[in-house]
């Protein structure tokens, strides 16, 4: 187990090597944040992008909204959006969703998709954002929930082999999560999949997009025995036509900070 | 482009949630209360606090005059 600073550290850095190519190879995020998008009810003045990777989705909140902040722990990425959205009203910084650098009461509306996975339990990030948000001001987060890949997941267990995969909290601890911190919540459910050729596809779309930092196994090295197991057990589980599916079961948090 | 000021408005110090101080010299944004500046790095403000510089008292007394 790496303790959180380390553990925060290295994420950053897995998510900052794969900056450059993120926009080809995360084509399911980008479903995912299209679907986030459209619960979004634009808000005035300041809006945050919470894990704002390559900045596509705050240049969008930008043509909607006053101001735009980006925010993410990856140095890498925001650079990356830096420049490809030199706007006016879109600014970025380096930050910690669970230490925001931001005064009380500032942000008018916050966006979040694919990132607070990370954040877990997600107490702290939530009494971070009641504490930066403005009284009525909504949020709509896209949190990886529990069942997320499950079938990556349950391959392993009929190996009988830990789970190379990390767990997932389920919607209904992340709505009592929003609630004790303070806001109106509701949650809704999606299960997106995505299609791979074969067993490396499937690693590799994991780790392509930065998000291959496994929480509980440091230095988990596969080796070509375990590869070929997990290959046949996948396909013979799971294939369909389309090949290997990959489900990414997401929770649209939608949350509101009281008017006082 | 410049580090926007407009920033300014919202920006706190991660540690204690206080103003932050713009040292546009250094390129640093400066919590005095925690003696902590946060690098700017090509525009881009890293507030994180395990990448803020420790600064000496002296030095926080300076920048106080301004």
């Amino acid at each position: 187990m790496y303790n959180e600073a380390e553990l925060k550290q290295r994420i950053a850095r897995q998510f900052s090597k794969a900056a450059e190519d993120y926009d080809h190879v995360a084509g399911i995020q980008r479903d995912i944040a299209s679907h986030a998008m459209s619960l979004f009810s634009p808000a005035k003045k300041w809006v945050m992008d919470l894990g704002c990777g390559t900045g596509r989705i705050s240049a969008q909140l930008a043509q909607q909204a006053t101001r735009v902040i980006g925010v993410d722990i990856a140095a890498g990425m925001v650079n990356v959006a830096r420049q490809r959205y030199p706007f006016n009203n879109l600014h970025f910084e380096v930050a910690d969703a669970e230490n925001l650098p931001l005064a009380d009461s500032t942000i008018d509306g916050v966006f979040s998709s694919m990132a607070l996975q990370w954040c877990q339990p997600l107490e702290k990030v939530m009494q971070e954002l009641y504490r930066v948000m403005k009284p009525g001001a909504r949020g709509v987060l896209a949190i990886m929930a529990k069942g997320s890949l499950a079938e990556l997941n349950q391959s392993w267990l009929q190996l009988a082999e830990p789970a190379h995969v990390n767990s997932f909290e389920d919607s209904h601890s992340m709505c009592t999560a929003a609630i004790a911190a303070g806001f109106d919540a509701g949650v809704t459910e999606k299960c997106f999949t995505s299609w791979h050729t074969d067993i490396f596809a499937v690693l590799h779309s994991i780790k392509d997009v930065g998000a291959g930092v496994l929480v509980n196994h440091p230095k988990q090295r596969l080796s070509r025995k375990q590869l070929q197991r997990l290959q046949a057990c996948y396909s013979e589980h799971f294939a369909q036509d389309k090949g290997l599916p990959l489900s990414y079961q997401v929770t649209f948090l939608e949350i509101q900070k009281q008017t006082e | 482009m410049a580090f926007d000021k407009k920033l300014l408005d919202i920006l706190a110090c991660p540690v204690c949630k206080g103003a932050l101080y713009y040292n546009a010299q250094a390129s640093e944004l400066v919590c005095r209360f925690d003696r902590l500046a946060y690098p700017v790095r090509d525009n881009i403000p890293v507030m994180l606090e395990n990448e803020a510089r420790q600064m000496s008292s002296e030095e926080v007394e300076k920048l106080k005059g301004k």
